[in-house]
């Protein structure tokens, strides 16, 4: 049985899962953001699926891989530096604490 | 069984287990760890996609970046050696609830879809240059688009120049303008809050 391109997008699915729990049940903030890298990852990895499996997207598959790994590192450093300030603040990084906006 | 697909089965046992180890790891320091895991096992299927460029680029930022950045928030952020902050029995019920549904979804829309015509590439591209530098020039948007054989269905390929360099730019502005953004948000305060 040779390796398909459905192997590598289930592959992916279960990287966007995981990475979907792990937003959902961590109660660190730090936790919420590795989730995020986990399905940003998933959707790199069926990026680079796609561009291997179809000759004619070889290189704009391999560009927009680039582009999201780019733009997940621009969104690690935002939202670090935003829960360094909200642990100063409030001097917690669990997210439940994160209530003033509540009504 | 060739070679490479043992090579993938290897590698998708790798980043799917850690991938769920990170997910159900409580402690957020190997949260991290095994994340630095995936991270790698990833890298490792670019390279046996035929993605050199990628694979390295996804090891020197992911892993050698952002992994770094999530080490510095944890220890930055640390209240004390081992502290967890435990998830409820009844909520993490309801997550496996969810998750496995969502899962079981994508899975058989995935395997009921008819992937015809996606069939592998060569594993390098038929040119004389390569790969980092087709990259490049389609990113200085000066790369001509070689006559390939595209599918059937998606038979409107375009046949002038490939080029990217308008999202290029796009995506260094908006890199300056989130590091600007960084610094500010993490500065320290710590004087106005003396001489009030």
């Amino acid at each position: 049985m040779t390796i398909t391109l459905a192997h590598y997008l289930v592959l992916a699915a279960i990287l966007l899962v995981a990475g979907l729990t792990c937003m959902i049940v961590k109660r660190n903030a730090i936790g919420v953001l590795i989730g995020v890298e986990l399905m940003l990852n998933a959707a790199g990895l069926n990026l680079a699926a796609f561009a291997h499996y179809n000759q004619a997207f070889q290189l704009d598959g391999q560009l927009m891989t680039i582009f999201v790994i780019v733009l997940a590192a621009a969104e690690a450093a935002i939202a670090l530096a935003i829960v360094l300030n909200f642990y100063n603040n409030a001097g917690s990084i669990d997210v439940d604490d994160a209530q003033e906006l509540q009504g | 069984m060739s070679l490479a697909d043992f090579f993938f089965w290897c590698l998708a046992l790798f980043t799917a287990g850690s991938a769920v180890a990170t997910t159900v790891s409580s402690q957020i320091v190997r949260s991290a760890v095994w994340l630095m895991f995936t991270l790698a096992g990833v890298a490792g299927l670019y390279f046996l996609l035929g993605f050199e460029f990628l694979g390295a680029t996804q090891l020197i930022i992911y892993v050698g970046g952002i992994l770094v950045l999530v080490i510095f928030a944890v220890m930055l952020t640390a209240q004390g050696p081992g502290t967890r902050l435990v998830t409820k029995r009844w909520q993490w019920l309801i997550v496996a609830l969810v998750s496995i549904g969502v899962l079981a979804l994508l899975v058989v829309t995935l395997l009921s879809t008819s992937w015809q015509g996606y069939t592998p590439s060569p594993l390098h591209p038929p040119s004389d240059a390569s790969q980092s530098n087709r990259i490049a020039l389609s990113l200085l948007g000066s790369l001509r688009a070689e006559p390939e054989q595209p599918l059937p269905s998606l038979a409107t390929q375009p046949k002038h120049r490939v080029h990217y360099l308008f999202l290029f730019e796009i995506i260094s502005v908006h890199l300056l303008v989130v590091l600007i953004g960084a610094a500010y948000l993490a500065r320290a305060k710590r004087a106005r809050r003396r001489n009030p």
